[in-house]
């Protein structure tokens, strides 16, 4: 129990940095919005979904790498698109079902919806790079691991 | 030619240095003898076979080793055998033959590995070189990248 409760805690802390950097960027976005659509700043509620939203959607990414398996390349790709259009349907659905763009014209919901998925398609574009820059480093390793049998070192006598 | 042995009784795996003006042909067949001498000299490990036939395997000839309920099994090119060790013992026992932690059930003998590429969250998909996948965990990554930067085994 208590080794759950640790792991537990443990996924928690690592959903909460992604959710702190998701609210960040929906409430400014969505304050940003507004400001354009001729509306007054964010006020209270929509804050506190967008906090909850943001936490929903940190666990629902986490939960789906939860697992290390190999898989087929579709199956990543499957991964990927829900990655995606998940976070992005739920923020668009609140954001007209709560009303978080009321007093502002109808593009703003839209706009808002765009931009969400154009940030998630960047941060998914920056997670690839990364894993290949680090699939060319362990490969490099590996080839240098396998030519190192033999070690050769040169010291010149003067 | 000068033979120096040097008894240290330290643990560890046994190191040859060939101290020499100039690598001729000559010493780098020596070099490449004594490379395949370590290989067929390395211990063998008692495995079963499927067909209960009692074998001697050579570490290098082994891709992997899981454990599937508390029983190990050793898989080379074509057979997979059961061997009378914890995967634990194994790794102790094999660390210096290439043989790395791939996870809670897996050790992996990294020198048929032909390909390593990075996942998400972490953990890597390693190509065997009998064109088999397997995975290795973002824990025992911290390992293998220890081994390959840090170990040079003949």
């Amino acid at each position: 129990m208590k080794k759950f409760l640790f792991i537990l805690l443990k996924h928690e802390t690592d959903a909460d940095v992604a959710a702190m950097l998701y609210a960040g960027c929906l409430v400014w976005l969505a304050a940003l919005l507004r400001f354009c659509g001729g509306a007054d700043g964010i006020g209270f509620w929509p804050v506190t979904q967008i906090i909850l939203l943001s936490w929903g959607i940190a666990w629902f990414q986490k939960l789906l790498y939860w697992r290390e398996q190999l898989e087929s390349r579709a199956a990543r790709i499957m991964r990927g698109v829900l990655w995606l259009a998940v976070p992005t349907a739920a923020a668009g659905l609140c954001a007209f079902a709560a009303g978080w763009f009321s007093g502002c014209p109808a593009w703003a919901g839209w706009v808002f919806t765009a931009a969400w998925a154009g940030t998630l398609a960047s941060w998914w574009l920056c997670i690839q790079l990364l894993c290949r820059n680090e699939t060319v480093e362990w490969n490099t390793m590996l080839t240098q691991f396998k030519e190192g049998g033999i070690r050769r070192e040169e010291t010149h006598h003067e | 030619m000068k033979l120096t042995i040097t008894e240290t009784h330290a643990p560890g795996q046994p190191e040859l240095i060939l101290r020499c003006g100039e690598m001729t042909p000559a010493l780098h067949r020596l070099a490449q003898q004594l490379q395949t001498l370590a290989v067929e000299t390395a211990p063998r490990i008692t495995a079963r076979a499927e067909d209960g036939a009692t074998l001697l395997l050579a570490p290098a000839d082994i891709y992997y080793l899981e454990s599937v309920d508390e029983l190990t099994f050793a898989y080379t090119r074509s057979l997979a055998c059961r061997v009378p060790l914890t995967l634990a013992a194994a790794v102790q026992t094999l660390a210096a033959e290439g043989f790395v932690r791939a996870g809670k059930a897996r050790v992996v003998n990294v020198k048929h590995l032909v390909r390593l590429e990075s996942r998400i969250g972490g953990g890597l998909d390693g190509t065997l070189d009998n064109g088999e996948h397997i995975l290795i965990s973002r824990r025992c990554a911290k390992e293998l990248r220890e081994c390959l930067k840090g170990g040079l085994f003949l």
